[in-house]
C-alpha cells in the first residue's frame, strides 16, 4: 500500500499533546482562502509529493518513537487517502502508538468510523458555522463537518475542535454557540489567530484579529462553559 | 601582589563581601606550597591545565555536601542545635548550618534534598508555603553565588511542589535546583517542574537511574551539575583545556599517543598533590565539626578531572567543512579521544579518592574568559544541529562523565504551551543515555549561562558599571560577551 506524502515533521509541539511526529499527506478537497500550506492542496499526486509504503512510514516513526507522545496525520486533507491512512493507523496501533488525525471533517461518516477503530482521536477544523460563510472561505459546504463533529463526539473520538479566527469571514462566536448547544462543553477548543504568513493572494481581503478580539472570544467560550479553551 | 590587593580594595563594582573573599584569595595565592614539575608549570602558563581559581594552598575541599538528613535527625553539638521540632525550627537550623559549610566559593554548593528534608515538618500547606518562600528568598539574598544547589525528587512531595511554586513566583537565580528524574517521578510533578523551568530556568533534570547505577543511591547534584556523594564531596576540580593542547600539533596521532598521555600524567600529579595537601597538611578532616559529627565522611570525597573544548579539538583535526556535532566522522573522533582520555585517567589511582580510587571525568562548563572554547563536550553555540541529531550526540558523550555533564535547550513559546513535549524528550533521551539536561524559556529574565543561573537584567546593570549582589553575574557577563550565550539556538514547533 502506497501513500502520497508531502512532508514529515519529526518533532512538533503544536499538533496534539506532547511531542508528535506529523505526517502531511498530499491533496485537499477544500480550498481555504487562508491556507498556510497551499502546496498541499493539489491532487496531482506524483508531481507534488513523494510515495511512501506503510512499512516505510512505520520504520520512520520507529526511529523517533522513544521521544514521542505519538503520531499525528495531517495534510492537505489526510482522509482523502483513506485506504492508506487506515493501513498506517492499523500498523501503528499494533505497535501501541498513540494516533491523532487532523482533518477538515468532510469525509464520510463510514470513513471516519473505520479510522476511529485505530486512531485515538480527531482534531476537526470548524472553519465557519454558517454554510454560506464556509463556502466563501473554503469553496465547500459544511454539512458533513457539523454532522461528523457530533458523530466523533458520540464515539468519544473528538480530541479537539479548532477554529481559525478571521473577523467578518469566520463566524467563530456562532460556532462556539453551536458547539455549546450540542453539549460539547467537555471538548477542548482551540482558537487560532489568523496570521498572514505563507498565504496566497486569495487571502488579500482577510484581516488578522487583534489580541483583544481573541481574548473576547476566549472569554465568551469560557462563559458558555467550555472547560478548555486555548488561544494560539 | 600589593597592587592586586589595592585594586581589590578600591574596586567600585565589588561588594564588601566580594572584596573580603577576593582578599582571602590574594593571601592564599602568596604561598607556593604545592610541588610542581617544570612540565606542569609550562602547561599551566599555557592555559592548558587550569585550576579554576582554586588557589595555591587549598585549605578545604572544593565541594562539600553535608549529610543534611543526619543533621536534621540529630542536630549539632558544635552549633548547639537540637533536632527540629517544626518547620520553623527546621528552616532555621538549615540557615544556621549553611553559614558553616566551606567551599571554593565560600558559600555552600549543596543545600540539601530540600523536599525530603522539609516534608516531615509540613502540616498546614498555606503556612508552609509562606515559610518556604521566605526561606528561598533568604538563600538568594545571602548565598550570593549561583553555584549553590538544591535537589528535589524523584518522588513527588508536597514540599517539592511548594518549592517549585515559590520559585515560579520569586524568579530568583539562586539556588540552582535539580529534579532527580526517574520512572517513579509522576508526570504531573515533572510537568510542574518543566513549567517552572520556562519561567525561571530551573530545575534541571538528572537521570536518576543512570546516576544511581554508577554512584549509588547516596549521590547528589551540587554546584553546576556535579554528581558527588552526599556526606562527601570533591577535593578539587582541575581542568584540561583540550583544544589548547590540540593547537600544539597538526598530527592527530601525535596528539593522541604522545601529548595526551603526557598532559594527563602532569594533571593527575597536580590533582593528587592538591588532595594530599588538603588531606595531610591542612588535615581538614581532623579539624572540622562536620566530620566529627558524621555530616561528612572523609572516605567519600572525589577528585574531578575537568575537560573543555572537545568540539574545537575535533574540528582542529578534521578536514575543513567537517564539524563536530554534524558529521559522523567528526563525532567518531570525539568518541576515540574520550575513550583514550578515560583509559588514561583510570590508569592512575590514589587511595583517598571516592568512589574507586580514580579521578572522575567532568565536562566543565567553562569560565568567563574562555573564548572560542566550548564547555565540556558541547557543540558550539550557534552550531547546534537539529533536535534529534543534537540529542543523539549528547547520548554518545554523557556516559563518560559521572561527576557531571549537561546540555541546555532554550525553547520558544510554542513549546512553553506544551510541557509534555519537553517531558517526552527527557524520557526518550534519558532512556538513551543522556545524563543531565536544563531548559529555559527564551524570553525569561533568569537564564542558564553554562551551568549556573544569572538574570539578564543584572548583567545589564553590571555592564553599566553598577554593583550587583550576586558574584556569578560577573561570570555570566563574561560568558555572554565571550561565549555567545545569548545566541544559543532556540527550539520551537
Amino acid at each position: 500500500m502506497i501513500g502520497y506524502v508531502r512532508n514529515i515533521i519529526t518533532h512538533s509541539a503544536v499538533d496534539g499533546p506532547g511531542n508528535r511526529l506529523v505526517i502531511f499527506l498530499q491533496g485537499c478537497n477544500f480550498n481555504c482562502r487562508y491556507c498556510h500550506n497551499p502546496e498541499t492542496i493539489p491532487r496531482d499526486w506524483e508531481n507534488s509529493s513523494f510515495q511512501m509504503a506503510v512499512s516505510d512510514l512505520v520504520d520512520e516513526v520507529g526511529k523517533y518513537i522513544d521521544y514521542l507522545s505519538g503520531v499525528t496525520f495531517s495534510g492537505g486533507e489526510c482522509t482523502l487517502q483513506s485506504a492508506f491512512l487506515l493501513a498506517c493507523c492499523r500498523a501503528l496501533k499494533e505497535r501501541g502508538i498513540h494516533i491523532l488525525i487532523d482533518s477538515n471533517g468532510s469525509a464520510s461518516k463510514e470513513t471516519l468510523l473505520s479510522l476511529a477503530a485505530y486512531a485515538d482521536g480527531f482534531m476537526i477544523d470548524l472553519k465557519a458555522f454558517s454554510g454560506h460563510l464556509h463556502k466563501v472561505l473554503t469553496d465547500a459546504g459544511n454539512a458533513h463537518v457539523l454532522a461528523n463533529i457530533l458523530v466523533l463526539a458520540q464515539y468519544g473520538k473528538l480530541h479537539e475542535v479548532r477554529m481559525v479566527v478571521v473577523p467578518d469571514f469566520a463566524d467563530t462566536r456562532e460556532s462556539i454557540t453551536w458547539l455549546a448547544d450540542q453539549h460539547l462543553l467537555h471538548i477542548p477548543i482551540k482558537l487560532i489567530k489568523y496570521r498572514a504568513h505563507g498565504v496566497t493572494d486569495r487571502a488579500k481581503a482577510l484581516v488578522p484579529p487583534t489580541d483583544d478580539e481573541m481574548q473576547v472570544l476566549k472569554a465568551y467560550a469560557e462563559k458558555m462553559g467550555f472547560h478548555k479553551v486555548t488561544v494560539v | 601582589m600589593k597592587n592586586e590587593i589595592l585594586k581589590t580594595i578600591v574596586d567600585p563594582v565589588l561588594t564588601y563581601e566580594m572584596k573580603v573573599n577576593t582578599l582571602a584569595k590574594h593571601a592564599e595565592n602568596c604561598l607556593d606550597v604545592l610541588p610542581q614539575t617544570e612540565a606542569l608549570k609550562a602547561y599551566r602558563e599555557a592555559g592548558i591545565i587550569c585550576d579554576l581559581f582554586e588557589g595555591n594552598a587549598p585549605y578545604r575541599p572544593r565541594y562539600i555536601l553535608p549529610d543534611y538528613a543526619r543533621f536534621m535527625a540529630e542536630g549539632s553539638a558544635f552549633l548547639n542545635l537540637k533536632p527540629a521540632e517544626d518547620l520553623e525550627d527546621a528552616l532555621n537550623n538549615l540557615m544556621i548550618l549553611y553559614r558553616h559549610v566551606p567551599s571554593i566559593t565560600t558559600f555552600p554548593v549543596f543545600i540539601g534534598e530540600l523536599d525530603k528534608l522539609l516534608e516531615p515538618y509540613i502540616e498546614d500547606e498555606a503556612t508552609a508555603y509562606r515559610a518556604i518562600k521566605r526561606f528561598l528568598k533568604y538563600i538568594d539574598r545571602t548565598i550570593t553565588d549561583s553555584f549553590c544547589h538544591a535537589n528535589i525528587g524523584p518522588e513527588a512531595t508536597v514540599a517539592g511542589r511548594l518549592i517549585l511554586k515559590a520559585e515560579r513566583e520569586l524568579q530568583d537565580s539562586i539556588p540552582n535546583i535539580t529534579l532527580k528524574y526517574s520512572a517513579e517521578t509522576p508526570d504531573d510533578f515533572a510537568m510542574d517542574a518543566i513549567e517552572t523551568s520556562f519561567i525561571t530556568a530551573k530545575p534541571s533534570f538528572a537521570n536518576h537511574m543512570m546516576f544511581t547505577e554508577e554512584l549509588g543511591d547516596r549521590y547528589a547534584i551540587a554546584s553546576c551539575y556535579n554528581g558527588l556523594s552526599k556526606g562527601g564531596g570533591a577535593f578539587t576540580l582541575t581542568r584540561l583545556v583540550l583544544s589548547r593542547l590540540a593547537e600544539k600539533t597538526e598530527d592527530y596521532q601525535h596528539f593522541l599517543k604522545v601529548l595526551l598521555p603526557d598532559v594527563v600524567k602532569e594533571m593527575i600529579g597536580y590533582i593528587h598533590a592538591r588532595v594530599d595537601f588538603i588531606d595531610r597538611e591542612v588535615a581538614f578532616f581532623d579539624h572540622s565539626f562536620l566530620v566529627e559529627e558524621g555530616l561528612l565522611d572523609r572516605n567519600r570525597f572525589a577528585a574531578m578531572f575537568g575537560l573543555v573544548g572537545l568540539a574545537e579539538t575535533v574540528n582542529h583535526f578534521q578536514p575543513s567543512g567537517c564539524r563536530y556535532g554534524h558529521d559522523a566522522m567528526a563525532n567518531q573522533m570525539g568518541v576515540e579521544i574520550m575513550d583514550h582520555l578515560e583509559a588514561l585517567v583510570k590508569s592512575y589511582t590514589h587511595d583517598r579518592l571516592w568512589p574507586d580510587g580514580h579521578c572522575m571525568l567532568h565536562a566543565q562548563v567553562g569560565i568567563d574568559t574562555d573564548f572560542g572554547i566550548s564547555p565540556g563536550v558541547r557543540i558550539p553555540i550557534g552550531e547546534e544541529p537539529d533536535l534529534y541529531s543534537h540529542l543523539s550526540q549528547i547520548e554518545q558523550f554523557h556516559k563518560y562523565f559521572p561527576s557531571g555533564v549537561g546540555d541546555i535547550f532554550a525553547f520558544d513559546e510554542t513549546v512553553e504551551r506544551n510541557p509534555q513535549y519537553v517531558l517526552d524528550i527527557i524520557k526518550g533521551a534519558f532512556k538513551r543515555g543522556m545524563r543531565y539536561v536544563s531548559f529555559y524559556g527564551a524570553d525569561a529574565d533568569v537564564i542558564r549561562i553554562t551551568g549556573y543561573l544569572v538574570k539578564k537584567s543584572e548583567i545589564e546593570k553590571l555592564s553599566k558599571g553598577e554593583q550587583v549582589l550576586r558574584d556569578t553575574v560577573v561570570l555570566g557577563k563574561g560568558a555572554v560577551d565571550n561565549g555567545r550565550v545569548l545566541e544559543r539556538k532556540v527550539t520551537g514547533l
